[in-house]
């Protein structure tokens, strides 16, 4: 799921940085689902019993 | 003993341990390809976030903090290095003279550039520090071996051997400490040239017992191994 959602977005033109001749960086919509695809995907695995990383075994 | 700064594999109930190495190195290399991919600071800051959120929930939090100890100080070298060495940027923070034909110009953007740059090292970093916390590097060999056996191996021997090799160098700080006047260099450096058994035999058995230990894997009963390998994983002293 992050990395999917991480290279669509990032193809989606999500997440760039100018760093020269000054510095520029976007704070928008994309950015910010970015950080709620990675942020989902990390809390996924203890959602619950369920849903261990897609494995049964406990 | 003083724990080391390498994460070490220990067997936990948490749902990134009882996964497998499968699914939990995904995890961490999906962490890691956010790093490769994004230089913003709020996404880093993000997968950041979901790393230690993931080690705080799987009960290895103090060993990504003491990974983080050694993981700051090269951050912190890469945001240090780049406004030295690059001068771009339209915000002259500091004008310094010319050395060999380059001048040393500090600007506000070289500096953002290298934190930013140092900071993504750190989450990068922390990143694999999960990765060596949560996956049993014998699970690694197992589901690497059918398809480069040398390279699995030789993958599992290194991360198999640097935590060998800082605990051992946290227990010869201990009993340095343990002295009332701690050894100078010079005369640690004379007693480890003379200590014939912390020499390259004691290298060569570390190096058996590490090979042993991997193709065998840890529950593996002992003797009867692969062969050239005796049963204690001790080699012939020449």
């Amino acid at each position: 799921m992050i990395a999917v959602g991480g290279v669509a977005l990032r193809i989606a033109g999500a997440g760039w940085l100018q760093e020269y001749p000054t510095l520029e960086m976007p704070l928008g919509g994309l950015e910010l689902g970015v950080c709620v695809v990675v942020l989902a995907g990390a809390a996924l695995p203890f959602a619950g019993r369920s849903a261990r990383l897609g494995v049964a075994r406990a | 003993m003083r724990p080391g700064f390498v994460p070490v594999y220990e067997a936990r109930p948490s749902p990134l341990h009882t996964a497998g190495a499968g699914p939990t190195s995904a995890l961490c290399a999906a962490f890691a390809l956010v790093c490769v991919l994004y230089p913003h600071p709020l996404v880093l800051t993000a997968t950041l976030a979901g790393v230690v959120g993931c080690a705080a929930a799987a009960g290895v939090g103090e060993q990504l903090v003491r990974a983080l100890r050694i993981m700051l100080p090269l951050g912190l070298l890469t945001g240090l290095i780049n406004p030295l060495v690059y001068n771009e940027g339209d915000t002259v923070l500091i004008r310094g003279g010319t050395l060999f034909g380059h001048r040393f110009d500090i600007t506000l953007e070289a500096t953002m550039a290298g934190l930013i740059q140092g900071y993504r090292v750190v989450v990068f970093g922390m990143a694999f520090a999960l990765f060596s916390a949560c996956v049993d590097q014998d699970d690694v060999l197992r589901a690497l071996r059918r398809f480069s056996y040398r390279s699995a191996l030789t993958a599992v021997l290194a991360t198999r051997l640097v935590p060998v090799l800082a605990r051992d160098a946290a227990r010869m700080s201990d009993a340095s400490r343990c002295r009332p006047r701690p050894a100078g260099r010079l005369e640690v450096a004379r007693a480890a040239s003379r200590a014939r058994w912390s020499g390259p035999w004691m290298w060569r058995r570390r190096w058996r017992c590490a090979v042993t230990r991997a193709r065998r894997g840890p529950r593996a009963r002992r003797g009867g191994g692969a062969r050239g390998m005796t049963g204690a994983c001790w080699p012939r002293r020449r």
